[in-house]
């Protein structure tokens, strides 16, 4: 889960380092993720994982996205 | 003649309100046979200006969002805001071509994001076309969609602006130039030094260099790449600096007793740098025309953005 997440963060940060990327990285703090990223992060997990939002996202953390896709993603 | 597309406006949002908005559909019927207009707002203000209704289709969606309120969450909360149902419509209809808008750009923004967003998801940016003084137009691209876009979303700034220009203004090999603080290729911030060498060696790019902000109006380049922050001072202030050169101008007259003559220049740099006669910016990236009207535009500015499209379904230039 942690290797496609990372892939789908990859493409919608095609500019950053993602090596030294854990499950504590802040998607906005360290990764430098903007609203927009954010909004284009949420549409392409909803795509790989099969789940769908009802509103914006709001992880903070690496983590809290797997923590929900665990419990909710569907492929 | 034959009705052949559709056009989707949004009418809500814009600074003088719907009727302006509508006033500019009139415009569009009247002149543009081939248009059909799809008027996304709310009904009853629509109906109320009368137009020919064999060549519209309204959609009821009277919410609207402000500059206050935060796009994303509008998306999720506010589902009849017009924009959104706008963009929606535009993906829905084969037949429109684009959509036009002129009310809060980062819900037009969420708008293309879901509904519109290309095959490659590459982020959407806003171009404006500005003309300059050999006659012909640069393209700025970003004007603001990406505050802190990064050295690869550049490059690929670069190819949207590139397939704009070549496509719409039939430029073969656009020449594409950075937005620097100097031309030499050591200059610049960290975007500018990491983006440099990318588009130097970039494949499909005629990468011209560096070009400074005061040489953004001298036609040394065909598309001019910036992150959004930068690309919106410069236009910002491109403008800003034309209105105040007309302002000079008529204040001269007045006082110089050449009132006529003034008015004559002034009026041919309204012309030539007024965004109501050239209409709209334009996000590209996405997967239909999304024309971006200012806020405060009249019924002219609406004609002249559906003037836009119509020339590129005829195959004619941008502005032509």
């Amino acid at each position: 889960m942690f290797e496609r997440l990372l892939k789908v963060i990859k493409e919608t940060l095609p500019d950053k380092d993602l090596s030294n990327v854990t499950e504590d990285s802040r998607l906005i703090e360290d990764l430098g993720m903007d609203s927009i990223g954010m909004m284009m992060l949420s549409m392409s997990i909803e795509d790989e994982f099969g789940v769908l939002f009802d509103a914006p996202v709001t992880f903070k953390t690496v983590k809290d996205v797997l923590d929900y896709l665990d419990k909710n993603a569907t492929k | 003649m034959e009705n052949k597309f559709n056009v989707v406006i949004d009418t809500l949002g814009s600074d003088k309100g719907p009727e302006a908005i509508l006033e500019g559909a009139r415009l569009v019927l009247d002149e543009f046979k081939e248009v059909n207009l799809t008027l996304v707002g709310d009904e009853n203000v629509i109906k109320a200006a009368n137009l020919p209704s064999e060549r519209i289709k309204i959609i009821h969606s009277p919410e609207t969002i402000t500059n206050y309120d935060n796009p994303l969450e509008a998306f999720y909360k506010k589902p009849n805001v017009s924009v959104f149902k706008a963009c929606e419509e535009c993906a829905k209809d084969e037949k429109a071509i684009g959509i036009i808008a002129a009310g809060n750009t980062g819900a037009l923004l969420v708008g293309v994001l879901r509904y519109l967003l290309n095959e490659k998801r590459t982020r959407p940016a806003l171009a404006a076309i500005i003309p300059h003084i050999q006659r012909g137009y640069t393209c700025l691209v970003d004007t603001g969609a990406s505050i802190d876009a990064g050295p690869t979303q550049l490059v690929e700034f670069a190819h949207l602006g590139t397939d704009f220009m070549k496509k719409l203004y039939k430029i073969e090999n656009p020449r594409v130039g950075l937005l620097s603080n100097g031309s030499e290729p050591t200059k610049g911030n960290h975007l500018v030094k990491e983006t440099y060498p990318l588009l130097a060696k970039e494949s499909g790019i005629n990468f011209v260099g560096n070009i400074e902000g005061s040489r953004a109006l001298a036609g040394d380049c065909d598309v001019l790449v910036a992150e959004g922050f930068a690309g919106n001072q410069v236009l910002k202030n491109t403008e800003g600096t034309a209105i105040t050169l007309i302002t000079e101008i008529m204040k001269f007259g007045k006082k110089s007793g050449n009132e006529d003559m003034c008015k004559m220049i002034a009026g041919y740099l309204m012309k030539t740098y007024d965004f109501e006669s050239l209409g709209a910016g334009i996000m590209l990236g996405a997967k239909k025309y999304v024309l971006k009207c200012r806020g405060s535009s009249g019924p002219v500015a609406i004609k002249n953005a559906v003037k836009i499209l119509v020339n590129i379904m005829n195959d004619k230039t941008f502005y032509e």
